[in-house]
């Protein structure tokens, strides 16, 4: 299959300084993703995949090297310009799902597409159907502290996904949930990849999680250490 | 608008602290209202229309010491003096101590005249001849009539204290002006004492507001190196002088307001730190998700804003809506103060004004933390 290349990483270095120690994350790492792929960063602690999703993401500036999304060098935008990106182009999805606890599940939703034109009308229905993709139809009025951890995930992911961004980035979505809420969750992901073409970049330990995806990348101390497919 | 919801909603996630920053800066204003509004109602009561025309003779060593009734007649003649007004101030008890208001003996036809330019006095023309013709008569403020429900004809005992005489006065006239007193003739005063022929201070109306310095000094030098030199100064002066009697008042209700200010800067910069700080992942993800950190800024600005702004809205509004139903509705006066305490809606709306501009700046600060905290460091939190 020849796909799009949608991410294309050169040289990527990183390393954050502790005091007076500078500590090497990321080591001129490249990468290529195509569009609709859906990546499994793995590795050990330390070994600089979460990084890389930031980076990715646009939360994180690298120290050298490029980040090319859809042709765009995102290393190269002003924090306005980067937030635009983000706002655009990249659903996050946390271990902790990182809701608005004051905010109904709906409200946590129509959150991403307060930054858009879009009319009230228009974001309610794009709120619910976000959350009607993800089976939560009939808990828009629940608060965070109403859910469940997988349907807290859930909502996350409809938050993800409202605004049709090309690429989703999930750090470690699984981690703190139970193995039925899990599987739930990488089942949504894997549809919103299969049905939606959604580029998925997933960071995870458990390799389980990572069979959903199409392929696994492994990296050590800050570079990569192999790539493999997944059957 | 889209915001609102967002706005409110974080500014409510603790109810309690929101309730109490709310409170704290509601009583704070609610005091930096009163103070203010006693300043301004004092300063305003210098001000009277007309007053630019009138000049009060008063003894030269002090207030309370008397002029002779020979000096009417001499003053009349002064070039640019248009009417001259004999007052006393009576000083009496109605029925008891707790009843205070302002009782001068004055010369009702001269008073009326003296008050002709001044478009705040109002007194129906029949009912000001009868007070003029009747020698027991008073002319007494609405607020008072209203107060003491007197009407036309009603009589009003005032028990002499600072002269050996009482009143047995009748309403004659009700008027509405700038002040609350009642005004009875000198003649009955004069003659319930044995015609002494004292007068208090004379009130002064002249043809110009430009000859106010040199009527002031031609009416001095008529009486200089008497036995009772005068003193001549504006109304304005008089009663600004007659205010400084009390202290340097402007300069303590500058300083408490300003106490008043830091109090609620503090006070909604603790609240808005606390808020702020307790939900740095959540601002972290709102970066994240694409939010600019000016939009953040504004976010938690507003926030502040709200939160001061209703405190400004319950503590000046309620204190207008208190000293209203008091002064205007009920018709309280409180004693030996000649001013009611119902601040001008030029206030109200400034107080607030500057309630939500104490917000922002207690606000700035954590605001502007939130907004430059770089997001990984936000997300590291949770």
């Amino acid at each position: 299959m020849n796909r799009e290349t949608l991410i294309s990483i050169r040289g990527l270095t990183k390393h954050y300084r502790r005091d007076d120690f500078d500590i090497p994350v990321l080591d001129d790492l490249d990468l290529d993703v195509a569009q609709g792929d859906f990546v499994a960063l793995m590795g050990p602690s330390g070994s600089g995949k979460t990084t890389l999703l930031n980076l990715i993401a646009g939360i994180d500036r690298p120290n050298r090297g490029s980040i090319a999304i859809a042709g765009t060098d995102i290393t190269t935008l002003d924090d306005d310009a980067l937030a635009r990106y983000r706002a655009w182009n990249v659903g996050f999805i946390f271990q902790l799902y990182n809701l608005m606890p004051v905010l109904t599940a709906f409200e946590n939703v129509e959150l991403p597409l307060l930054l858009t034109p879009l009319t009230r009308k228009e974001r309610k229905a794009r709120a619910e159907l976000a959350l009607n993709l993800v089976g939560l139809g009939d808990r828009i009025d629940h608060y965070p502290r109403q859910l469940s951890g997988g349907q807290e995930q859930r909502v996350a992911i409809a938050r993800a996904i409202v605004t049709d961004p090309v690429l989703l980035v999930a750090d470690e979505p699984t981690g703190d949930l139970d193995a039925h809420s899990a599987e739930e969750i990488l089942s949504l992901l894997d549809r919103m990849n299969r049905e939606f073409g959604k580029t998925i970049l997933m960071v995870t330990h458990d390799p389980k999680a990572a069979q959903r995806a199409h392929r696994l990348v492994h990296l050590e101390k800050g570079v990569l250490l192999r790539e493999e497919g997944v059957a | 608008m889209k915001y609102v919801h967002l706005i409110v909603k974080n500014l409510l996630r603790n109810k309690r602290r929101a309730f109490l920053t709310a409170s704290s800066i509601a009583v704070s204003l609610f005091l930096m209202t009163l103070l203010i509004t006693i300043l301004t109602a004092m300063e305003a009561s210098t001000k009277t229309d007309g007053s630019e025309l009138r000049l009060i003779t008063r003894h030269k060593v002090s207030l309370t010491n008397i002029l002779p009734q020979s000096y009417w007649k001499k003053m009349e003649r002064v070039p640019g003096v248009l009417v001259v007004c004999p007052t006393s101030w009576f000083g009496g008890v109605y029925i008891d101590d707790k009843n205070f208001f302002p009782q001068f003996a004055v010369d009702p036809r001269t008073y009326l005249d003296l008050l002709a330019p001044q478009k705040t006095f109002r007194v129906d023309a029949e009912r000001a001849r009868d007070w003029v013709l009747d020698r027991r008569g008073v002319m007494v403020s609405k607020a008072l009539a209203d107060k003491y429900g007197w009407t036309i004809g009603s009589p009003v005992f005032i028990k002499g204290r600072i002269y050996p005489a009482d009143l047995d006065l009748r309403v004659s006239a009700i008027y509405t002006g700038a002040d609350d007193a009642v005004y009875f003739q000198r003649d009955y005063l004069e003659e319930s004492i044995g015609r002494p022929g004292f007068v208090g201070s004379y009130w002064i109306r002249i043809d110009d507001p430009g000859h106010l310095s040199r009527v002031a000094k031609a009416v001095d030098a008529l009486f200089a190196n008497s036995d009772a030199e005068t003193l001549t100064e504006s109304e304005r002066a008089f009663t600004a002088g007659f205010i400084q009697m009390l202290g340097n008042v402007k300069g303590l209700v500058m300083y408490l307001s300003l106490v008043i200010a830091a109090t609620i800067l503090m006070v909604t910069a603790n609240s808005m730190s606390m808020s702020v700080r307790e939900r740095t992942t959540e601002v972290a993800v709102l970066k994240a998700l694409g939010f600019p950190s000016r939009t953040v800024l504004v976010l938690l600005l507003s926030e502040a804003v709200l939160l001061a702004g209703i405190g400004g809205l319950l503590g000046v509004g309620g204190f207008w809506g208190l000293a209203h139903l008091i002064f205007d509705v009920a018709g309280f006066r409180l004693p030996m103060v000649w001013f009611t305490l119902v601040p001008p809606a030029w206030l109200v709306a400034s107080l607030i004004v500057s309630s939500l501009g104490l917000g922002f700046a207690s606000g700035l600060v954590p605001a502007l933390g939130a907004a430059r905290r770089p997001i990984l460091d936000g997300l590291r939190q949770a």
